[in-house]
This record gives C-alpha cells, structure tokens and sequence, in this order.
C-alpha cells in the first residue's frame, strides 16, 4: 500500500514536471511581463519542497532540471543544478517556516526568488562566456542587468510560486478537514476549573 | 548527526558534483549533444502539438486585444469610410503577397543549389538565455549539422544538433555565432556576430571593416561565400548605425528584418545531391 502510494506520487510528480513544461513552452512566450517568462516548473518544484524532506526534495529538483536541461535547454546540467539547490534551499527554508505557521512560508518566497535569479544568471553566463568562449560576464553593467533582467525574472517567478503555495495550501486543507470537534483553548479550561 | 541524515547529506553533495560536472562536460564539447537529443526527441514530438495550440491561442488573444483597442475608432469611421478601407486592404494584400512572392522567388534564383523546406518551429529557449529554437525536421529530412535555416525576410541561423525528428538552430544573434559578409553596394567584406542576450538586448554587430571601405546607414548586409557554411547572397539585415569603437575599429549595428522572437515557421535549405537542381521544391509562406 505504502509503495504504491509512493509510486502514485512519483508518478504525479512527472506528470505535473511534464504538463507544466509543455505550458511554459508553448504559452509564455506570449504571456511576457517586462520581456520576462516564469520558470513553471521551478515554482513547482519550490512550493513541493517545501512539504518534503530535503533529500527528496533535493532528488526532485534534480530530476526536473535534468529533465528541463535534455528537453529544452542548451547545456545539460545547468538546471540540473539549479533546480537541486533551490529545491534543498527550499524545503530547509520554507519547510521549517510552515511549520511554525502555514502562511509564515510566503515571506521566504521573495529573498528565495531574487537569489535564484541572481545565481540563474551568474551560472547561465558564467558557462556561457567562460566555458563556451568569449565575451563578457556582464556586457552592460551588473545595475542595468539586475534592473531589466533578474528583478522583473524574480518578480515573475514569485506571483507564480504564491499562486502554486495558496493551490498547494488549499490542496491540504482539502485533504485533511478540519474535525468537526472544536477543542477548547488552555486558558478556557482554566476558567471552567475555576468556576 | 544521524545516519540517515548523513546518508542524505552524501546524496545531495553527490548530486550536486554530477550536475556540475555535467554542466561543464557539456559546455566544453558538444559529445553528448547527441544522446541528450535523443532522450528529449519523444517530448518534443509532444511540445510541438502544445506550441501550435499555444500559437492559435495567442492569435486569437491578439486579435481580440486589437479588436477591442480600435472598436470606437473603427465605429466613428466605418459608414463613411467602409469602401474605401475595404478597397485599400485588398490592393495592401496584395501588395504584402507580391512582395511576399517576389522575396521567395529572389532567394529560389540564388539557392538554386538547395532543396526549400518548410519546417515548424517546436520549442523556443524557455529561459530566454540563448538564442535558439527546436524545428521539426531532422536527419530523416536530410538536415545535418550546419544545415542554414532562412525566412523570406533574410538569413535566421544555422543547426547544430540534429536529431532523427527535430533540430536545435542557433540564430545569428546569439553571441556565439559569427559569419563573414559583404555590403550588397560595394561588395565590401566584414564579419558579423551576435551579441549578448543578458539584458534581452540581443542584436547584429558588424566588425573588420576595412578603414577605406564605404559603409552608410541603409546599406544590405549580405553572406558571404564563406567555406561552404552559408550560401552566398543571403540577406542578413541592414545598417542603422556606425561608429569607431575605442581602439579606433570601425563597427555598425545591423538589424535583420527577421522578427527572432515570434519566428513560427522557418525555411531549411538542403543542399541538393550530385547538383540536381530539376527536383521540386517545398517553398511555402512564413510567417
């Protein structure tokens, strides 16, 4: 039962990797905001994190970037990379954070975000310039590249991971209803021992 | 530290070297280019269907958009204007379609050498870092690596990976492809490269321009017969500016009429065996 319950999950994993990939693929190019496109499958992986172990995390965030590397991306390993980071990254911080409070994990979606993106684009044009030859790391200046490209990327990327935790907040609120039972708070249950 | 947890701390570290060593294995040659093709040719059989679903989509939303923005105007103008506009659209088709004939018939002139395949454009970059994009045409199609890829509007790229099915193709405004070429007017040579895509700026620089050679603002840029890569006479854009840089080289920007980010279908030029130039060709209209 237990490991077909894990082989289900598995399996809804990759579905949702597969789907969410075939989407960003063939619908935001023309959904752009400030010339920049979501990375769907990164939000997914992040908001999974965040409601697993951090090695499970860490071998999901592997897979997928593996996955979006072969399919769709230029070298392989790259997000491979970025994607095993950022999901370990992601289920240490906002695991931890949910814990203590379910709407506690959002605050560390932001800072999360702009230091993917900030890594996303040192890594891309480190290999790009350094390792494939020639060029500059950044041609324009690092300013006017955090302005136009790694803010509004971060920015993107962040309503998308908000919609995908409230999607996955509902999920679990679905999955477990709260009992019909409503327990009393300590301090009632002072008061009544006084009375 | 438990074991467990150690047991996971030595997964994740291990993880992590493999996927940086695949990083730099794979930037460093191109050997496994291959193999990773072939392990993502199913999905992209898959994305093609998504991408033109994605399309159809996308047109009908700018249609509406369009639609909606120039309602009133068209309402205000319509009674006193419908002949005229109806007239003028057809004789503006017209037009678009000559000018659409006239291009291909220009490059058919120059390619006679190359057989005109239509391909589909699958995938784009989905992370808008490098220049490039997946067709549906593969080595079952005779495209190879190297293979020039063109639109009616002037030269798009080059493969370098092709698959059984589909083909990743570079474009020229990536900051790894470079390719000499000649000013239409005087003939005159220089090279072309692309440049970087960091701030979505990507465009065309020309350099190695000689200090005698007249270049002005307006002149064609075109290939130019360089080792059997790309056929000569290709138009690759125009001059819009130039300049000396700090070294004192001469350089212009070029813009290619080739619109790279909404590029839907393409064509691939295939070169025709033992010179064969009676077999037929499949050109048909890009957008």
């Amino acid at each position: 039962m237990r490991v077909r319950k894990e082989l289900l999950r598995i399996g809804l994993t990759a579905l949702a990797v597969f789907l969410l990939g075939l989407i960003q693929a063939g619908f935001f190019d023309r959904l752009k905001f400030f010339d920049c496109k979501p990375e769907l499958v990164m939000c997914f992986v992040v908001i999974l994190a965040a409601r697993t172990d951090i090695l499970r995390a860490g071998i999901t965030g592997f897979l997928a970037g593996f996955y979006m590397d072969v399919v769709y991306g230029r070298y392989v390993g790259i997000y491979t990379f970025l994607y095993l980071t950022v999901s370990w990254a992601a289920s240490l911080v906002i695991g931890k954070l949910m814990e203590k409070n379910k709407w506690l994990g959002l605050a560390a979606l932001p800072p999360l975000m702009l230091v993917y993106e900030i890594a996303e684009s040192f890594i891309v044009r480190f290999f790009a310039v350094y390792v494939a030859g020639g060029g500059e790391l950044y041609n324009y200046g690092y300013g006017e590249h955090f302005a136009v490209r790694i803010l509004p990327g971060a920015a993107y990327s962040l309503l998308v991971c908000v919609l995908f935790y409230l999607i996955m907040l509902l999920f679990l609120r679905i999955r477990r209803p709260r009992p019909d039972i409503n327990y009393r708070r300590e301090k009632d249950i002072v008061i009544d021992n006084a009375q | 530290m438990s074991r467990k947890k150690k047991i996971a701390v030595f997964i994740l570290i291990a993880l992590t070297i493999v996927s940086i060593g695949l990083a730099f294995i794979s930037a460093a040659s191109n050997k496994l280019d291959g193999f990773f093709h072939l392990l993502g040719a199913p999905v992209r059989s898959v994305q093609k269907g998504f991408t033109q679903l994605g399309n159809a989509i996308g047109e009908r939303i700018s249609v509406m958009r369009e639609y909606s923005a120039i309602k009133e105007e068209i309402q205000r103008l319509k009674d006193e204007n419908e002949a005229l506009r109806q007239e003028n659209k057809e004789l503006s088709g017209f037009e678009a379609e000559n000018e659409e004939l006239r291009r291909l018939l220009d490059l058919k002139e120059n390619l006679r050498e190359y057989q005109l395949i239509k391909a589909s454009v699958i995938t784009k970059d989905i992370t808008d870092w490098f220049n490039e994009f997946t067709i549906d045409l593969g080595t079952r199609d005779g495209v190879k690596n190297g293979t020039v890829v063109i639109t009616s509007y002037g030269l798009v790229g080059l493969v370098y990976n092709a698959g059984y099915n589909s083909s990743k193709v570079r474009c020229i405004i990536d900051e790894r492809s470079e390719l000499m070429c000649r000013i239409k007017r005087n003939d005159e040579l220089l090279r072309v490269r692309g440049t970087t895509n960091e701030n979505f700026t990507a465009g065309l620089v020309a350099d190695r321009i000689s200090k005698n050679a007249a270049i002005y603002v307006g002149d064609v840029i075109i290939t130019a017969d360089s080792g059997d890569v790309y056929p000569p006479g290709i138009v690759v854009g125009t001059v819009i500016e130039t300049g000396t840089d700090e070294d004192g080289n001469r350089y212009a920007t070029v813009r290619s009429d080739v619109n790279f980010t909404s590029l839907t279908t393409v064509t691939v030029l295939v070169p025709l065996e033992n010179g064969n130039t009676d077999q037929p060709e499949q050109v048909e209209h890009e957008e």
